[in-house]
């Protein structure tokens, strides 16, 4: 139902990019987003030198390659009335811009932004002040400190313990000849992937996406070499107590799950269902949950997060409370029971249905949305329609998949500084 | 384009027929006077609407209704406007035509409505209404940027830019009478309500009209100038990584003076854009941020140029920005244009987003002005290097404010 509502095109250039054109010719806004696989999780990548690449060198390269020999494409965008960014996730980095003229102008800059990185030993230095700024701001936000302390404490050796942007000192060690044998790795035509929303005709965008040096130009490929991660089963802490700057305690609870290699379709199911299941446990579904409130057990803060990627899995929940063991205890006790019947599943389907019909309103964070599937060779229409085929039989899978886990748990706790 | 209907004093209905959503969404706008007493109420009014009314007393029943409905959903959020704030309340829901559901529009207009007219109001959600906003009054000091802008704000004492507009600690004493009183000025005051969907025109009326909103009503005023004698510098210390630097210009360009389109030209040249003249010499070429910025609240006469830096890099980022501001008399016309064009993109993206669309007509309508994206377009085309350079010379710098990391040095 889902794809119908929606004309779609998709591609590869001659040179292995895959592409894809979202048609919506009643919006003002275009936009095209670039990405890579290469993200904060790839620091167990080696370089030509067979040494490991430093923690935060996918962000540290997103920030130089806005750096060009042409001048300032910055300034370039904005000549054209578009505005560009660029983001680094775990595992991906994006370039894009939206504009409501001079649509093809612009995409042919960010493709050219893509295509070419030159650097000077100087310019390096230089951004190093710059990086290291953004992760002192970083540092001061409570719930980014959550986060990374909550993976932490789940995985040993796992690249994601590292910040996306890395360490102040990762930063300052990172180089020049990083820099670019990461470009040369990892921007490479056949592994990007491009999303165009806009309201030109399909046939008028794709040639001129074909037209550009980037779907043609035939570029030397260099295998990625990855350190195998072992991860153990059993979590890296328990407990981890930090202490910052904050008015009230604030924790996260999470649950290690056995990662599994499923195939990306197989990990989204998996991870829709197991939020199924916590919706239907810890939200105002449950009936009790006027009362956890009304004890103060969770206020509005209390939040969960699910996350089933190809080798790592958790569940977390977010909490704030003055005595975190207590809501730690009380969440340990519930998840033993989690449940969710028949009646809520259809509630919920119905629910995601409107919730994915409504991400098909905002173009430019639709198109982010596509590429995050699109380089995880996932098609984002057969995504959202994919909650609707889930069972009872997948929520008991989930079921499973939870209590088999329940002695891999860790708690993370940030406590006020005494002043 | 809005069509607009007054349906009676200073009570208005906007209406966008479009099939560019996928869904329905209302907007119901409440000027009221800006005093903190009236945030506070306005605060806990807004979570007592939040998750349960007189016909669905219970969280479960309001989100059942809410997921019957492909995941209505409504929120309300509290805007400064000068003298006066709007607390809009919000409402979404999918249009009927896109999951073939005939009764799908009907169901929504009588469940919107049953939310606005029933209000769930009692000892029990009081408490949690009022625990849930000095919650966030907390978690306010947490998110520094933020922080530091309330306690600059704080400073112009006496002022509607000095009010908290989170609410404050004395959110605490209000009792079931000031929200009884509440509910009352709310009938009162100027509402606007805007519709962007394919919603039958004539049913939304005529649940107006049904209203307990349709009668007469007050509008108060908005837009104003921040005056006040300039301010010495203020340091608060913070146990934080990172310094965060709040300078504080009184803008003397209010939002009904002819030089306010050229202003904003300026504003976005000195700081809003990534080639602005504060990012590319205090940011890229000397590294000493990560991010600054200027933004405007246009509505109090006020911009604010924020960023965060080391703790002993206050003094030369202060005198930088300065140089910067400076620097303005001699900007290169190519950056003027490309805050020009920034400007438009972003008015004609409005168009694409609800919201977005609903701020800018609402802004225009508070002075009188009818809203067009073609002719302010035009205008900002049309505005000249001089007019720019003159409005934003007009800028007066009245105080810095310094949230000081303690731990960074």
């Amino acid at each position: 139902m889902l794809k119908q509502l929606e004309k779609t095109h998709v591609f590869q250039t001659p040179s292995g990019m895959k592409v894809t054109i979202l048609y919506k010719p009643d919006f003002k806004q275009q936009s095209m987003i670039v990405g890579v696989p290469f993200g904060g999780i790839h620091s167990n990548v080696y370089d030509e030198q067979h040494q490991l690449y430093k923690p935060g060198l996918a962000h540290f390269l997103e920030h130089k390659l806005f750096e060009s020999e042409s001048g300032d494409i910055m300034a370039q965008f904005s000549q054209l009335g578009a505005q560009v960014n660029a983001f680094t996730s775990y595992q991906e980095t994006c370039y894009y811009f939206n504009t409501t003229t001079k649509f093809k102008e612009a995409s042919n800059l960010l493709l050219d932004l893509v295509s070419e990185c030159s650097l000077s030993e100087e310019s390096v230095e230089k951004e190093k002040g710059i990086i290291i700024s953004e992760l002192s701001m970083y540092e001061a936000m409570v719930d980014q400190a959550l986060v990374k302390n909550l993976y932490k404490s789940l995985y040993h050796h796992h690249p994601i313990i590292h910040d996306i942007g890395g360490s102040k000192q990762s930063v300052t060690e990172i180089n020049l000849s990083q820099l670019m044998d990461a470009f040369h790795r990892f921007y490479h035509p056949s592994l990007m992937q491009c999303v165009c929303v806009t309201n030109e005709s399909i046939e008028s965008v794709e040639a001129m996406i074909l037209a550009h040096p980037l779907s043609s130009k035939l570029k030397e490929k260099f295998s990625v070499k990855e350190e195998q991660i072992t991860e153990p089963r059993e979590v890296a802490f328990k407990d981890i107590d930090v202490s910052m700057d904050i008015e009230v305690a604030k924790g996260v609870y999470a649950l290690k799950l056995d990662a599994h290699a499923g195939n990306p379709m197989s990990n989204v199911l998996k991870q829709f269902a197991l939020r199924f299941l916590l919706e239907a446990t810890f939200s105002e579904l449950n009936p009790h949950y006027q009362q956890w409130l009304d004890e103060e057990l969770i206020n509005d803060y209390f939040d969960m997060d699910v996350d089933v990627s190809q080798n790592y899995s958790y569940i977390a929940f977010l909490c704030e409370h003055e005595h975190l063991d207590e809501v730690f205890n009380w969440i340990e006790t519930t998840l033993q029971n989690v449940n969710l019947d028949e009646v809520t599943l259809n509630q919920l389907k119905r629910r995601y249905l409107g919730m994915s019909l409504k991400a098909l309103n905002k173009p430019s964070s639709l198109s982010k949305q596509l590429i995050r599937y699109a380089l995880n060779d996932l098609d984002f229409f057969d995504v959202l329609g994919l909650f609707q085929t889930m069972s009872m039989d997948d929520i008991e899978i989930a079921k499973q998949h939870i209590l088999s886990s329940l002695s891999h748990a860790s708690r993370v706790k940030i406590t006020p500084q005494s002043k | 384009m809005f069509q607009t209907q007054q349906i009676k004093q200073n009570f208005n209905f906007h209406t966008k027929y479009s099939t560019q959503f996928k869904d329905n969404t209302f907007v119901f706008r409440f000027l009221i006077p800006m005093t903190q007493h009236n945030i506070n109420c306005a605060q806990v009014y807004s979570q007592l609407l939040d998750d349960r009314s007189i016909k669905a007393p219970t969280k479960q029943a309001m989100l059942r209704w809410m997921d019957e409905l492909y995941d209505a959903s409504f929120g309300s959020y509290l805007t400064t406007y000068g003298q006066s704030f709007v607390l809009s309340v919000v409402f979404k829901g999918i249009e009927g035509k896109i999951v073939n559901d005939p009764e799908q529009n009907h169901r929504f207009i009588s469940w919107m409505m049953m939310i606005l007219e029933g209000v769930l109001v009692n000892k029990e959600t009081l408490k949690e209404a009022k625990t849930n906003v000095l919650q966030n009054v907390k978690r306010e000091q947490e998110q520094h940027v933020k922080y530091a802008l309330a306690l600059s704000a704080a400073r112009y004492e006496n002022t509607s830019y000095a009010l908290r507009v989170d609410g404050d600690e004395s959110v605490n004493n209000i009792s079931l009478q000031d929200i009884h009183d509440f509910s009352q000025l709310l009938k009162q005051v100027a509402c606007d309500t805007y519709h962007i969907g394919q919603f039958d025109e004539s049913v939304i009326l005529d649940a107006l009209k049904q209203s307990f909103l349709f009668q007469d009503k007050v509008k108060s005023p908005s837009y104003t100038l921040l005056k006040a004698n300039p301010l010495p510098r203020l340091s608060v210390k913070k146990f934080s990584p990172q310094t965060i630097l709040v300078k504080t210009y009184a803008t003397h360009v209010d939002y009904q003076d002819s030089r306010y389109l050229a202003y904003r030209v300026g504003a976005i040249a000195f700081g809003s854009l990534p080639t602005s003249l504060l990012f590319t010499n205090i940011r890229e070429k000397n590294s000493l941020c990560y991010f600054i910025h200027a933004s405007v609240i246009a509505f109090d006469g006020v911009m604010n140029v924020i960023t965060g830096i080391e703790s002993d890099k206050v003094d030369v980022v202060s005198t930088m920005i300065d140089e910067q501001f400076e620097a303005m008399k001699d900007i290169d016309d190519s950056l003027l244009d490309q805050a020009k064009q920034m400007m438009i993109h972003s008015l004609v993206s409005s168009d694409d987003d609800v919201m977005s669309a609903i701020n800018l007509h609402y802004s225009s309508s508070l002075k009188g002005d009818e809203f067009n994206i073609e002719s302010i377009s035009k205008k900002i085309n049309e505005l000249k290097r001089e007019q720019i350079l003159e409005a934003i010379a007009l800028s007066e710098c009245i105080g810095e404010f310094v949230l000081l990391g303690e731990n960074d040095a």
